[in-house]
């Protein structure tokens, strides 16, 4: 079925970069497991029925469908078969935005690269373009403390842009608790879909964030960790001193970058492999992702990855 | 200035050095870089990591501080010019019109050797520095021993002549008058005559022995006069030994064996096996014993006196010591060895053996009778009515009984006989007795405190059948009677005699028995040098003469009134002498004083007085035996030695000097020990300073940030 690209004199969102999400045009965001989605579409159905790609035989059990024996067979060697096929279905996905205060660190040394929050109001803004092209539905669910906002799965070119509104106009809360969200998420998503979770997981409690993933998880639910991390999040600034300050009331702290530096990165990395351990051990697909790569760069990675 | 015991060529900059200890702090503080303010997401990672380094980066920056302040201080101190050593509170050779009064110790104690040279010798060098001509300097020098000998009355410009006088000086066999010789110092800067600007400085040279300053107070010395004490003493106290007195105990008759005792101060850290040799006249006694160090030990031997009688003079020695005063290891002696006792026995009872109480203190005064032919003891009985003063002061002792009415002429000759040191024993039986003995007392006066009065008895109240109630059981005579005296006292009883009522200011320890009234039984109690002992019994109404107590019980009495009135101990070299000469030496028109001592000139003079012949010089002489003469026949002699108190030769601490004693004064204290003040310590404080900085180095280093 041909896809026709959205209107994009329409779109409003400043994060909505058409031109040159074109390139990306032949590139399909897949889910890696079965799904269950509301119409057909090109993604592997948790259902299997009459769709159009045989799969297989198999033979009859007494109580099944009789629309499903294959006559000719049946025919041909007396035995009633029932013929298989591979059902597919559209996608829904749900993004998971973290809207935390840590999101809005931008650095200061390479302040062109924007905030995080910026990279991924770009990045699922992209994401919902090329999601609802492909004619799969896409929701939105914006994080801090506990669900902010959060729009249902759906495909049409008005809720697409109502969602791209709302990525755009995404601001961030000092207080976030990720877990509390993924569980509001989880009580109000329906369906075995798809989760996007994109945040720095700079939380207090990664286990309870762990637990909800497991939440996802458990009632087969694709989820997909994207942990984005700022470069100058990775090495404290040179510097004799600084007085750093928290983005989620964390107070202010005092010190010479080069006598704790070391230490910092040990820490920070310490943080990287925990988060990629609880979404791995989860069942999560990971991917950390870094600002300092141009979003569509990035997006490109990610889609040609999935593709297999 | 003086700053941690070091003084300031530069003050000002040992001031600076101070301040600047405040300099890195400030720097630390005002060039601390002042923080950038970032907002950063990861900030939980920071503040851990914070946390983590605090405490060893706080540490370093607290050493880092630390050693560059002491780094700065340190070379502000090298200019200042330290000089290490104690700065003397006079400087020698400070201009100006100065006053100063140099006391300069002369005791024996100066004259111990220490490193072969005395402490004399050093106090001669120290005085020499302070004796160093100058314009406006007006000075005098006392020499300090047992009498303050200030060269010059006043002070006076006349240094050369100072200088010969301390160079001629020597240290005297005497202790140290140190409070007479500052009162004697204060007089003289008292009395100088004061200038505009000028200073009253007194220095004082000694080894500040204990024995001599302990007790000095230096008020005297007018208030702003400025006190240097340059000590010479070593600074390990050496080691010393010494004859701290000779002597004989028991009574010093012919042929008698006596204990010979010889104190020994051992002033060492080390006990010393002591031999003394004691010469007396041809004879040679030794007394050998252990002595602990830092304490006085009695050495003790019985030896038996020569057969004849006579004075007997020599010197007492250490055998084979070797320590750092040599004059108290000698000590001169003199033991006067008397014929056998005459008793005088004044008594009105006849003389015709019988019964009586005379006849039984006759037997058990000389219980047997002398071989024809061989000296013994002897009673000689006397009429008290009939008194000869030559006949009573030839007797040893004197045993009143039974004398009746007593004379006041016999009253006055027994007291002034008793207060000379003869030994009286006075048995008190009637009723006479007691106004005998208070009038006796009355005369003796002072000399005389008699712990009870004896008066006549009540007649109300007679005395009968009392016996023995208490006795002091550890004193002469009852200590030598063993356990006799507790087997017979039961049996005694007494009659008759005196009653007794204690007296006030009397010792009461001079009671040495009592009966079952509570009267005294047996008193002996001192009288000027004798003693008098009363023994209150009517003998014949008693049965103590037919118990086997009687005989060693007079004899112990006796023995102990000799025994007192025999040996005594020499007289300090320096001290004023008083003595009075028995009275057997007669008048003093014949008598000559003669003496072993090397220097003859102050041997006193003799002359006659009331009660005797006085024998009298402001201070004694040289140490030696000195000998009052007859033509060539010895009447008296006595010993001179050096006071014990010098063989000691601790040093008082220097700290009492300067605070307890100095009475508020300005009181500064060297020892000769001492280095001169050096200058060379800014050296080692830029070492320092230079060790401080690679220290920083290193431990930026060990911690880097």
């Amino acid at each position: 079925m041909p896809t026709k690209a959205p209107d994009i004199d329409q779109r409003p969102s400043r994060f909505l970069q058409i031109g040159s999400l074109q390139a990306l045009s032949h590139l399909r965001f897949v889910a890696r497991h079965r799904i269950e989605g509301a119409y057909a579409g090109r993604h592997l159905s948790r259902q299997r029925g009459g769709s159009s790609e045989f799969v297989d035989y198999r033979e009859y059990a007494p109580g099944e469908d009789l629309r499903r024996i294959d006559w000719k067979v049946l025919g041909r060697t007396g035995k009633p078969y029932v013929r298989l096929y591979r059902d597919e279905t559209n996608l829904r996905c749900t993004m998971l935005l973290d809207a935390s205060g840590s999101m809005q660190f931008a650095g200061h040394e390479r302040r062109e690269l924007g905030s995080k929050l910026q990279y991924v109001q770009y990045l699922a803004t992209a994401l919902s373009y090329l999601i609802s092209a492909q004619r799969d539905q896409v929701g939105l669910a914006i994080a801090s403390d506990g669900i902010v906002d959060l729009i249902p799965p759906a495909g049409t070119s008005t809720h697409v842009q109502r969602l791209q509104k709302m990525i755009e106009d995404i601001t961030t809360s000092p207080v976030t608790n990720l877990a509390l969200a993924l569980r509001q998420a989880f009580d109000r998503i329906t369906g075995r879909g798809l989760l996007v979770v994109m945040s720095d997981f700079l939380v207090d409690d990664l286990d309870a964030v762990y637990s909800m993933l497991r939440l996802f998880r458990h009632r087969r639910s694709e989820v997909i960790v994207l942990h984005i991390v700022h470069p100058e999040e990775e090495r404290l600034p040179d510097g004799r001193a600084y007085r750093f300050e928290g983005m989620e009331n964390d107070g202010l702290a005092d010190c010479s970058p080069a006598q704790v530096r070391e230490t910092y990165e040990k820490l920070f990395a310490a943080h990287l492999s925990a988060v990629r351990g609880i979404a791995m051990s989860a069942g999560c697909d990971y991917r950390r992702i870094s600002t300092a790569v141009p979003y569509l760069q990035t997006l490109m990675g990610f889609l040609v990855e999935r593709e297999g | 200035m003086l700053l941690l015991g070091m003084t300031f060529l530069h003050p000002w900059a040992a001031g600076l050095g101070v301040a600047a200890i405040a300099l890195p702090i400030a720097i630390h503080f005002l060039t601390k870089p002042r923080p950038v303010r970032v907002a950063l997401s990861t900030i939980r990672f920071v503040r851990e990591a914070v946390q983590e380094k605090k405490s060893r980066h706080r540490l370093r920056d607290f050493l880092v501080l630390l050693l560059r302040a002491a780094a700065v201080a340190l070379i502000c101190w090298a200019f200042a010019r330290p000089m290490t050593g104690a700065k003397p509170m006079i400087d020698p050779a400070a201009p100006g019109t100065v006053v100063r009064v140099i006391l300069i110790d002369d005791s024996l104690s100066m004259a111990a050797v220490s490193n072969a040279t005395t402490a004399f010798d050093r106090a001669r060098t120290s005085a020499a520095t302070y004796l160093r001509y100058q314009s406006g300097l007006r000075a005098d020098v006392i020499f300090a021993a047992a009498r303050p000998m200030p060269v010059f009355d006043k002070v006076s410009s006349n240094i050369a002549a100072l200088h010969d006088a301390v160079e001629a000086a020597v240290p005297q066999p005497q202790r140290a008058d140190a409070q007479a010789a500052l009162n004697r110092a204060g007089g003289i800067l008292a009395s100088a005559p004061q200038g505009n600007g000028s200073r009253m400085e007194l220095v004082i040279i000694s080894n500040f022995q204990r024995n001599n300053w302990s007790s000095v107070d230096f008020s005297p010395i007018p208030k702003d006069a400025v006190i240097q004490l340059e000590s010479v003493a070593q600074e390990k106290q050496p080691d010393n030994l010494g004859i701290l007195r000779i002597g004989a105990k028991g009574r010093l008759e012919q042929g008698r064996e006596v204990r010979l005792e010889a104190e020994i101060g051992n002033y060492s850290d080390a006990s010393r096996d002591i031999q003394v040799e004691v010469d007396l006249g041809s004879v040679a006694y030794h007394l050998q014993g252990t002595c602990p160090p830092r304490v006085a030990t009695t050495l003790s031997a019985l030896v038996t006196l020569p057969a004849s009688a006579g004075w007997f003079s020599g010197e007492a020695k250490l055998i084979g010591s070797s320590d750092a005063l040599a004059a108290d290891d000698t000590r001169p002696v003199v033991v006067e060895v008397r014929p056998f006792p005459v008793y005088a026995l004044l008594t009105r009872e006849s003389s015709t053996p019988h019964a009586s109480s005379s006849y039984f203190l006759e037997r058990a005064l000389v219980p047997a009778k002398a071989l024809p032919g061989t000296a013994s003891e002897t009673v000689e009985r006397m009429d008290p009515s009939l008194l000869g003063r030559d006949a009573v002061g030839r007797a040893s002792l004197l045993v009143l009984d039974h004398p009746g009415v007593l004379s006041d002429e016999t009253i006055n000759l027994l007291a002034t006989l008793v207060r000379r040191g003869r030994g009286m024993l006075y048995v008190a039986a009637e009723p006479v007795d007691a106004q005998n003995l208070a009038r006796f007392a009355r005369v003796a006066g002072e000399d005389l405190k008699m712990p009870v009065e004896f008066v006549p008895p009540d007649a109300a109240q007679p005395r009968h059948d009392l016996f023995l109630l208490e006795w002091r059981h550890d004193q002469e005579p009852f200590d030598q009677l063993g356990e006799l005296m507790p087997t017979v006292a039961g049996d005694l009883r007494f009659s008759r005699g005196l009653s007794s009522h204690r007296l006030e200011g009397g010792l009461a320890d001079d009671v040495l028995a009592s009966y079952s009234d509570r009267s005294a039984c047996l008193v002996i109690t001192p009288c000027g040098a004798g003693n008098l002992a009363v023994l209150n019994a009517d003998l014949m109404a008693s049965n103590l003469p037919a118990s086997p107590l009687f005989v060693p019980l007079v004899e112990e009495v006796a023995g102990r009134l000799l025994a007192v009135s025999d040996s005594s101990d020499a007289v300090p070299c320096g001290e004023p002498l008083t003595q009075y000469l028995p009275a057997e030496c007669g008048a003093a028109s014949g008598l000559k004083i003669e003496s072993s001592a090397e220097d003859k000139n102050d041997m006193g003079t003799l002359s006659d007085e009331s009660t005797g012949v006085l024998w009298q010089a402001d201070a004694a002489g040289a140490p030696g035996v000195y000998q009052i003469k007859r033509g060539d026949k010895p009447v008296y002699a006595l010993a001179i030695a050096p006071p014990a108190s010098q063989s000691d030769l601790q040093t008082i601490d220097p700290a009492t000097l300067t605070t307890r004693l100095a009475a508020g004064r300005h009181v500064a204290y060297a020892s000769a020990g001492d280095l001169p003040p050096a200058d060379d310590a800014w050296a080692w404080l830029l070492v320092a300073c230079a060790g401080c900085l690679i220290s920083e180095v290193v431990l930026l280093k060990l911690f880097p940030t």
